[in-house]
Order: C-alpha cells, then structure tokens, then sequence
C-alpha cells in the first residue's frame, strides 16, 4: 500500500486505533482522572475529522479510488458522510459529558465502544464490497447494542438492549442471506460488478437475484427502522441514554442511508424497474405508518423514535427517486445533514431537561417550560419546527430539496403522499410546543436538571438560530447543495 | 434608497420585533412605547411608498431582482404593483393601530409586541414577494406569531382556537407546497434550469391534469386563509377567541392575503384552469356570501356575529375575484380596503364594548343614550359595512356586483340579495344593541352600571379610519387610479387564455363532485 492509500484510510484507522488506545489507557488510569475518557474519545473524533477534512480539501475536483483490493472506496460521498458522521459522535459524546458519570456509566468500554460503533460507520459509508460491509454493520451494530443498554440499572435500558440485540441478529441473518444468494447468482460481492450482472435484461429477473435485493433491503430496513421493520425504535430510543438515543438517531441513521445510497445506485441501479414499486410501498408505509404511532406517544423520547421512522421514510423515496436522471442522491445528503442538524440540538436538550436517571419524559412534564427555561424552550420548539418543516427552517430547506428531486423523477404520487403525511405530523409535533409554551407549569417544585458543559449551553441558542435560518442564507444553502452534489457527482 | 425601501418594510419589522422581544428591560409600558414607534416608522416608510409610486404603470415598481438559492433557483424577487401596495398600507397603517389597542396585555408584553411587530414583518413579504417560493415563506412564516397571539393571549377557549387554525392554515399551504414544486418541476422540464420566480414560472403553464391538480391545491390553500366556505372552519372561532387587536390584524389583513394569493398566484399561473373553472368558483364563494350571512342572523355574540360577518363579505370580494372581470377586480383591490377599514373597526369596537361589559347582545340595549359618541362611530362604520353610498364600502361592492353582472348574470341577481342579507343581520344587530330598551336587571340584581362614552385613547385609534371610510367614499378614484393599471396588466392575459374545448369539459366535471 501507497503512502497516499495510507493518508486516505487514516480517518478510519484513527478510529480503531483510539478505540483500542482507549481500552488499554484505561486499565492504567487512576479513579480520579476519570475525565481523561470523554476527553481522548472527543480527541480521537477530533483528528478522525481533521484527517477527513484533509482528504476532502486535497481532492477538490473529486476524487474515487478504490484501496484495500476494491473492498473500500475513498471518494468524496464517503468522505462527506464520514464528517457528517463524526460530528454527530462529537456532540453526542459533549451531552454526556456530565450525564455519562451522573448515570455511572463512565467506563473505558463505553467510550471505546462509541469509536468502534463510529469506525464501523465510516467504513460503512465506504465500502464497495459486499462483506466489507457487513463486517461494517456488524462493527457498527454489536457496539450500538451495547451502548443503548449502557445504563446497567436501568430496567427499560436492559429491555431495550435486548430486543435491539434479538431483532437487529435477526436483520443481520437477512442481510448476509441476501449477501450470499448475490453472490451466489453474480460470483461477485464487488458492487460495480453486482450491477454489470444486472444490467444484463434476463438478469436482473432471475428469482433469486430478486430475492437477494430484497433481503438485503429487508436486512438495511431494519436499521433504519423502516416499516414493518420498526418495532424496535420506540422502545429502544426510549431506553438508551438520550445522549446515545442522539448518537442513533443522527449517526446510525447517516451511516445506514449512506450505505443504501451507495448500493442501491451502484449495485441495484440496472435493476431498478424490478424493485421500485416496492421500495415505494415501503417508503409509503414507513411515513405513514411512523407519523400515525408517534402521534399516539405520550412520552417524547417514543414519539422521537417514530417521527424518526417517518423520517426514514421521506428518505427512502429518495431511494426511489434514483432511477430518474436527476440528483436525488444529492438530495438525500442535503435531507439527512439538515435532519442531523436539527435533531443534535434537541436532544441536548432533552439531555438536560429528563434530569438526573431520565424522570422526566412525557410530553406534559414539558409545561410551563417556557417561562421556567425559554432557551430550552425555543431549542425545542425551533427543532420541532425544523422536523415539521416549517420555513424557513432547515426541516424546510431538506424536505423541498428532496421532495421536489421525488417529483422530477416523476414520482409525484409519491411525493403528494409524503406531502401528506408531512400535514399530519403538523398534529403531533404541534402538541410539545403548546404545551410547553401555553400551559402553566404543574410541578409543585421543579425537578433537577442534568447540568451540561458550558460549551454546550453556549451552543444551544447558536444551535437553535441555526436550525431556525441558516438555509434560508443563500451562501450556506447552496454550499451545502453544492457540497452534496460534489459528493455524489460520478458516484454511479 | 429605491432599491431598499421594500426590503426595509419586510425586514424592519421583524428586526425591531426581535430587538424588543431580546430587550432586557421588563418595563411593560416602555416596550410598547418602543413597539409603536417601530411600527410607527414602518408606516412613515409605507407612506414614503406610497409617495414615490407611479400612477399609472400596471407592472411591479421599485423591483429588487437577486438569485438567492442557485441550486433551487429561488430568487430574491420583491415588487410592487396596485395590489400589494393597498395590502402594504393597510399592513403598516393598521400595525400602529393594533399595538395601540394592546397598551394593556396581561402578561409576556414584550413578546406580544414582539410578535405583533413579527406578524407585520411576515405579512409584508408575503404581500411583496414575486417569487413564488419567497412568498410561500412568507406566507407560512405569518403563522407562527398568529399561533402564539391567539393561543397566549387568546380567550378562554384559545389552546383549541389556536390549534385549529394552524392545523386548517397548514392542510392548504402544505398541498400549495407540492403544487409549487409540481410548477418548478414542469419548468425544469421545459428549460432545463430550476426557478420559482413568477414570470419564470408564467412562460411554462401547465396543461391538462397537472394543471387542475395544481390549480386545486392553488385555491384550496388561499381559500382556507381567505376563509372561503366551506373550508372557513378555523375563523369564527379565531376571530373570536384572539384577543381584539389580533382579531383586527388577522380579519383585517391577513385573510386578505390568501386572496391576494389567488389574484397574485393561483389565476396568473393558471389561467386557462380559471377560465374553465370560473362560474364553479363564483357559484362556491356565492353559497359563502349567502350562507355566512344567515349564520351572523342568527348570532347571540356581537364577536362571533361579527366574524360571519367577515366570512361572509371575503366571500363577497372572492365572487368579485373569480369572475375574471376587470370592474369585479378594481372592486375587490378596493375592498381590501373597505373591508379591513370595516371589519377591523367593528372589532375594534366590540372590543370596546367587550371591556365595558360583555360581547352577548343580550347584554346590550338601549346603550345609544349613554354612549352617544360610540353608537355613532358604530353606525358609520357598520353602514360602510353594509355599503352605504357614500362610504367606501359602497364603492367595493357596486364594483364588484356590476362585474358579476357582467361576467355571469344569474349569479349577480343572487350575489344581490347577499349583499340585502348583510344590510339585515347588521341592522338588526344595532337595533338590539344600541336602541330599543335597557334589559330590565335579573330579580334582585342591581342594574347594569352605565357605560363610559369613548375616551380619547379610543377616539384617536377610530376617528382616522372614520375620515378614511368616508374621504375614499367620496373620493375613490385616486384609489383606483393605483389600483386599475395594475388588474389590466395581471387579468389581460387571463382573459386572453385561450381554453381547449376538452377543457370545458374536465371543468364541469370537477364542479359536478
């Protein structure tokens, strides 16, 4: 291997390799400096992102080369993703900063745990073969498994990690089933050669290649919680710690969607008439049916969960979308950065105010929360605005990229459904902010609150005016369209 | 100078409003003072408008034109014609008078003010905007210090008011949104290139059944701002649970702006669907007129009278929009301002009363003799509502009738008796109100204490739409010189769509379901 293969997998490898620091650093770590942890996992991400950066910086007109022998791609959409990725991790690790040790939770592993998670991620987003990737879901999952059930006291933390462990072992047997009926149709994992295979008109009807797409979108849909492969999410958002319940919402989503993009366009691109209806219903299903549960929720973090499957679903029309000419894969990535963006600050929020082993977490305990804390008040309400899609917040700015990309590939059915649906999530986003800003407060005496760092707070309001206009500045939106599109030009 | 005034009537107001809603001093009075002169220097520029606008000229002055989003080809487009330079008065005019009215909000002022000056700022946009996407930002963005107006400082049933309304509001706008997109698409389609700006998006019309679904979700959008029937559900109990200058901004002004929209947007990019669709329309916004104005008969509540009353009259105007005729449309740009000068003076009215000691009729009667000063403005007021000759309501609704007639004379007969049912429930509102007996005390209850006669604070906010209602009564046509270039130059090309004969038929189709 080049030197310059070297520079090129270095964000991945600082990953593993600060992972591993930090698990033996630990053993020799005396009690007290227990704060040493957070701060190298938060050091680690730090570098993995400069060094992703570096790559992003040293090939501005594009660049795609396959390394390790055609098993991972370095190109500028994994290197968008992977900054998009790694700055979910950075915030996520700052809400914990206090919560982690408030909740006992503050082990070496847990640290570790969330570098592997992300290094999986990274090299889920990069990889062009199909057992490289599996590697990296299974990376990516076992890790998150053990994170979401990191609260060791906590019963619906145990819960949660169990059901997330069964139905994601279940999801990751589709996954590699269809892996294997590929390759045994195509004789190859190698995605481009995936798609020659099935750019052959007999080819892509083959039963059984049929077959192995479907699996392998079954097996993806699940960690995407798309439906009817969703019955985790609510209880599993609700069970992890909120700072790791961000980290799945933001990070996990990224990395999964990344990797859909990447095969559906590369590899199941020619077949693409075979599989689309289906996808469609799917993505028909996944909105609707996330936004009719979440509006049932009494307890945000469930109804997080399901608007976060509804929001799966207005992505996977993306998904479908690729089989027109324009650049819905472009779209997607503007979707989920401005998800991301709206989403992290939130859950700093809910991070802080569910208090110390998360007391408070229905919707009514938000009364009075206007007047009682008004920054908290207008992160949420600006976040929820944000989800809804409210201009001129980014919520906006993502949806009207993507569904107008869904309605040039001339699925417009498709688009007046999510339209729709996007009305009826009005209802129960709606609900928090009234209930925060116009009821009366109906504790007695205000429960505590987990302190976050200073940093934290001082970013909140800056998060919130962000979330509030910052597409609306024609600089900022069309550098993020055009940061997406540089990532995806030349990708299929 | 030129190039920004329009910029400043948008941003001003929200800037002004943000300042005061961040400003750390807790004085009640001294944030309203700050919010009256901010909305105070937003009417000296309106005026300032007003000034350097050239009669005359039908296409849109002091154009500002910039790419503002390359990839999404949304442009930063602000003009201003006849059309919006009634509603940007009206905006900048009535602002001062509704943070007038709210000197004694309970609770949270600065945020009241502070939202009031936003509301003022969003609507400004709206109304100026000429790029499509710009105006939908706009026209969603008057949402949110609607909610929070209605819902903080609303009566007692203002949580289910509130939610109602930004459920119905957002219902429309979100099909208005695909429709958009749907408009934009078709233009990518022809050109190859993005862009929502409206002249862009008039060279590419749509044709056949993407044209009807876009014009649908067009009208249904401004019709339920408009509050059009039968998707008026959200404003009688808006209008009534919102605290009175609220009331006064949202039924004077902002329920214009969704016919606004359709002048503006929903007929221009359309023109052959309002063509075919024509009578359909006229016919549903008839049924409004009619049909409101049986609901405000049988009102008990001087509000929510008054609110039907509303209803009833935008549906009036609409008939005037949807017939397509120049006259029709003169009349209904003039109602605008006849009908916020009415309408909002009415609430502002009741809200008066409402203070003194009630808002059920019932309460009322014979009050004329104490509170002569009060029952006189009223009368004024309500005739320019029912459209006295010599007040300006007169003007809007002769305008529009003749148009009706002109366009489709059945419908204008009908259009006729609406206009009597309106002179009926408001007469005999005033009768039972101001006239007639004092209501004889319950047994044992002590009489109602007399009522207090205006005080000056009242008077300066009405005497200036009284001189107003009656000075455009009498002299409408300098109104209508700003007003007349403007509807030839948006309605010519309407009238001149030429309707395929399928069309007709696709037409009596979608009116028959």
């Amino acid at each position: 291997m080049s030197l310059e293969q070297w520079f090129l997998l270095s964000p991945l490898l600082a990953l593993g390799l600060g992972g591993l620091l930090l698990m033996l650093l630990e053993v020799f770590l005396p009690e007290q400096q227990a704060r040493f942890l957070p701060g190298f996992t938060l050091a680690t991400l730090g570098v993995s992102a400069a060094l992703a950066g570096g790559t992003w910086l040293r090939y501005p007109g594009g660049y795609s080369q396959q390394i390790l022998g055609g098993a991972v791609a370095v190109d500028n959409f994994g290197t968008f993703l992977t900054l998009l990725i790694l700055g979910a991790a950075f915030c996520s690790v700052l809400m914990g900063w206090t919560y982690f040790p408030q909740e006992k939770m503050e082990h070496g592993e847990v640290y570790s745990l969330l570098l592997f998670a992300v290094a999986g991620m990274v090299a889920l987003v990069s990889g062009t073969h199909l057992i490289t990737l599996f590697v990296a879901v299974e990376v990516m999952s076992i890790a998150v498994y053990v994170l979401v059930g990191a609260r060791r006291q906590s019963v619906t933390g145990n819960e949660a990690a169990l059901k997330y462990f069964f139905l994601g072992s279940f999801a990751s047997g589709l996954l590699l089933m269809g892996i294997a009926l590929i390759y045994g149709m195509v004789g190859s994992v190698e995605l481009h050669a995936i798609g020659h295979f099935l750019a052959h008109p007999e080819a892509g009807k083959l039963p059984l290649s049929l077959v192995g797409v479907l699996l392998l979108f079954a097996g993806m849909g699940f960690k995407v919680a798309a439906v009817p492969f969703h019955a985790w999410a609510a209880d599993v958002y609700q069970g992890a710690p909120t700072p790791i319940t961000a980290f799945m919402a933001t990070a996990v989503k990224t990395a999964s969607f990344g990797f859909l993009i990447r095969v559906a366009g590369t590899a199941f691109l020619p077949a693409h008439a075979q599989w689309v209806d289906l996808v469609s219903v799917l993505a028909i299903l996944t909105m609707t049916v996330g936004n009719a549960l979440a509006f049932a929720q009494t307890e945000i973090k469930r109804m997080l969960a399901f608007s976060s499957v509804a929001h799966t679903g207005y992505l996977l029309m993306g998904i479908v979308a690729l089989g027109g000419h324009g650049h819905s894969a472009r779209a997607m990535l503007v979707y989920l950065a401005t998800y991301v963006l709206s989403s992290l600050p939130l859950f700093a929020v809910l991070t802080a105010w569910s208090g110390p082993g998360e007391k408070r977490t229905r919707i009514e305990d938000l009364a009075g929360l206007g007047r009682s804390n008004p920054v908290f008040a207008l992160v949420i309400g600006v976040s929820l605005a944000s989800m809804m899609g409210l201009p001129p917040t980014v919520g906006f700015f993502g949806k009207f990229t993507l569904f107008s990309e869904v309605l040039a590939a001339g699925h417009g059915w498709l688009a007046l459904i999510a339209i729709l649906n996007s009305i009826a999530s009005v209802a129960y986003y709606l609900r928090p902010i009234l209930v925060m800003t116009m009821q009366e407060a109906t504790e007695t005496k205000p429960a505590a609150e987990t302190d976050l760092p200073g940093i934290v707070r001082a970013a909140l309001p800056v998060g919130a005016v962000a979330v509030a206009l910052l597409t609306a500045l024609p600089l900022v939106f069309d550098r993020l369209v055009g940061w997406a599109g540089h990532s995806t030009s030349g990708l299929f | 100078m030129d190039q920004m005034i329009l910029s400043f009537l948008i941003f001003w107001p929200l800037v002004a409003g943000l300042g005061i809603a961040l400003w750390p001093v807790r004085d009640a009075r001294a944030s309203w003072i700050a919010a009256l002169v901010a909305s105070g220097i937003e009417a000296v520029f309106a005026l300032t408008l007003l000034s350097g606008f050239h009669t005359g000229l039908g296409g849109a002055q002091f154009e500002v034109n910039a790419l503002l989003l390359k990839s999404a080809g949304v442009h930063f487009h602000l003009g201003v014609d006849g059309l919006s330079l009634v509603l940007v008065l009206l905006i900048a005019l009535l602002t001062p008078v509704a943070l007038f009215a709210s000197r004694d909000v309970s609770h949270h002022q600065r945020f009241h003010h502070a939202s009031m000056l936003a509301l003022a700022g969003a609507m400004a946009g709206a109304v100026l905007a000429l790029d499509t996407l710009l105006f939908y930002v706009f026209f969603e963005l008057m949402l949110v210090p609607a909610f929070f107006l209605v819902g903080r400082w609303g009566g007692e049933k203002r949580l289910e008011a509130t939610t109602r309304f930004v459920v119905y509001t957002l219902v429309g706008s979100l099909p208005l949104l695909v429709a958009l997109l749907g408009v934009g698409a078709h233009h990518l389609n022809v050109t190859g290139q993005w862009s929502f700006d409206l002249p862009d998006l008039m060279a590419t019309p749509l044709a056949g059944n993407a044209m009807w679904l876009g014009f649908w979700a067009f009208i249904f959008a401004f019709a339920i701002k408009a509050g059009l029937f039968p998707f008026h559900g959200w404003a009688p109990d808006t209008y009534v649970e919102a605290p009175t200058p609220v009331t006064f901004l949202l039924s004077g002004v902002m329920g214009k702006i969704g016919v606004y929209g359709i002048l503006r947007f929903a007929l221009p990019l359309f023109p052959v669907a309002a063509q075919s669709a024509r009578s359909g329309l006229m016919a549903l916004a008839l049924v409004g007129t009619i049909y409101a104005a049986w609901l405000a008969l049988v009102q008990t509540d001087l509000k929510r009278l008054l609110a039907y009353s509303s209803i009833s009259h935008m549906a009036l105007l609409l008939m005037g929009v949807f017939s397509l005729d120049s006259q029709a449309w003169s009349g209904a740009v003039f109602m605008f301002l006849a009908h916020a000068l009415a309408t909002g003076g009415l609430f502002l009215l009741v809200g008066m009363l409402a203070e003194r000691r009630g808002t059920s009729i019932a309460q009322f009667g014979g009050i004329a003799r104490q509170v002569p000063w009060l029952t006189t403005v009223f009368l004024i007021i309500a005739m320019a509502s029912v459209g006295l000759p010599g007040l300006n309501g007169f003007v809007a609704e002769f305008l529009i009738l003749m148009g009706a007639f002109a366009s489709n004379g059945g419908l204008g007969v009908v259009a006729t008796t609406g206009v009597i049912w309106g002179a009926c429930y408001m007469l005999w509102m005033i009768a039972r109100t101001f006239f007639g007996s004092v209501p004889a005390p319950a047994k044992g209850a002590k009489p109602a204490p007399e009522l207090r006669d205006l005080a000056l604070r009242e008077a300066v906010m009405l005497v200036p739409m009284v001189l107003v209602i009656i000075w455009t009564g009498f002299q409408p046509q300098p109104v209508l010189d700003r007003i007349d270039p403007s509807v030839q130059a948006i309605l010519s090309p309407i009238q001149k769509a030429v309707v395929p004969a399928s069309n007709e038929a696709a037409a009596h189709a979608s009116h028959g379901g």
